[in-house]
């Protein structure tokens, strides 16, 4: 070959590893190759097959994903239930023990509502922090028995609706309408009606005055 | 296992009338009597009300989870571990859960 020849065949190689080099560079290849053939086909990468290094990566990355998580969780839990002070009286291992703390009326009963004015207990309207308290009721309700005006009671929903709802009674054992269910001493201290809780959570019913304002100590 | 049933209150105020020499049962105490009748050797559970009176108002349950009717409560093991009737609370995160611990703590009837 002659030196001609040589520079010839050199220029060319390298004209056309230029053409390669630019013509397939991610860049400029559509626009190259565009000048020739219609339709260029996108480049795409292929995945790098995943090895073990990037599954343990990825392990340690969902960790620590996880573990913030849990900790944002927590925090927000915290600030919605703030720890109240226990009160003494949920320490109480026995009944004994609670009653001790709790105030007592005139016959001697555990006055509930003077421990809830006292702060004795803290009751809470529901099992969720965010429950409300209901509203109470001033609704007074008056029943005279058969045997006279002596013996007339007076339910008074203010103080009974502090600790229940009106579905709690109504209408199941208590119907709506005034004077329509039937009630007696004898349903009182057979555990029926009023004597469902009277006698059971409250103060029973050996107690004449808080309900027969003629009859009180 | 069977489910519980609630007693009338009744023969449970005569039952806590005699236990409350014992320094445990209180007023509002319902014990709760296997269906089936006794069942292996396990205690029943006696429910006090006033581990709850003093930290939950009778609206908390009434009649939102229990109506205020004696004998038709589910008060079950199925039930709790759904998360009904008592299950509601007592799932560790409101009141102490089911564990091989707390069994003592609600089977303690007949103390």
């Amino acid at each position: 070959m002659t030196h001609a020849h040589t520079i010839v065949a050199v220029a060319a190689a390298g004209y056309l590893a230029a053409l390669l080099g630019v013509g397939c560079s991610s860049t400029n290849r559509e626009d190259v190759l565009s000048t020739v053939f219609d339709g260029v086909v996108p480049e795409s990468v292929p995945p790098r097959r995943r090895t073990r290094r990037d599954l343990l990566r990825e392990i340690e990355d969902l960790k620590r994903e996880l573990a913030q998580a849990k900790a944002g969780m927590a925090a927000s839990q915290e600030e919605a239930a703030p720890k109240e002070p226990e009160r003494p009286i949920e320490q109480a291992k026995t009944w004994e023990a609670a009653a001790e703390l709790l105030p007592k009326d005139a016959d001697g009963n555990v006055d509930w509502d003077q421990a809830l004015k006292d702060g004795a207990i803290g009751p809470r309207p529901g099992a969720d922090p965010n429950a409300k308290d209901e509203d109470t009721l001033q609704l007074d309700v008056e029943r005279i028995p058969a045997d006279g005006e002596m013996f007339k009671a007076v339910f008074s929903h203010e103080v009974h609706t502090v600790w229940l709802a009106c579905a709690s009674c109504h209408p199941e054992p208590f119907q709506m309408a005034g004077g329509a269910t039937p009630m007696s001493m004898e349903q009182i201290n057979g555990g029926q009606g009023c004597g469902l809780c009277h006698g059971t959570v409250a103060f029973p019913a050996t107690s004449c005055g808080p309900c027969h304002p003629a009859m009180g100590g | 296992m069977r489910m519980s049933r609630v007693v009338l209150v009744g023969a449970l105020f005569a039952l806590c009338t005699l236990l409350a020499g014992a320094g445990w049962a209180a007023e509002g105490d319902i014990v709760f009597e296997r269906k089936g009748g006794a069942e292996s050797g396990f205690p029943p559970t006696v429910f006090p009300h006033w581990v709850h009176r003093i930290r939950f108002k009778c609206y908390a349950c009434h009649p939102a989870i229990y109506e205020m009717k004696k004998g038709v409560a589910d008060v079950s093991m199925d039930a709790i571990q759904r998360g009904e009737s008592c299950g509601v609370c007592h799932n560790d995160r409101i009141a102490f859960g089911v564990s091989v611990d707390s069994c003592n703590r609600c089977h303690a009837g007949g103390q």
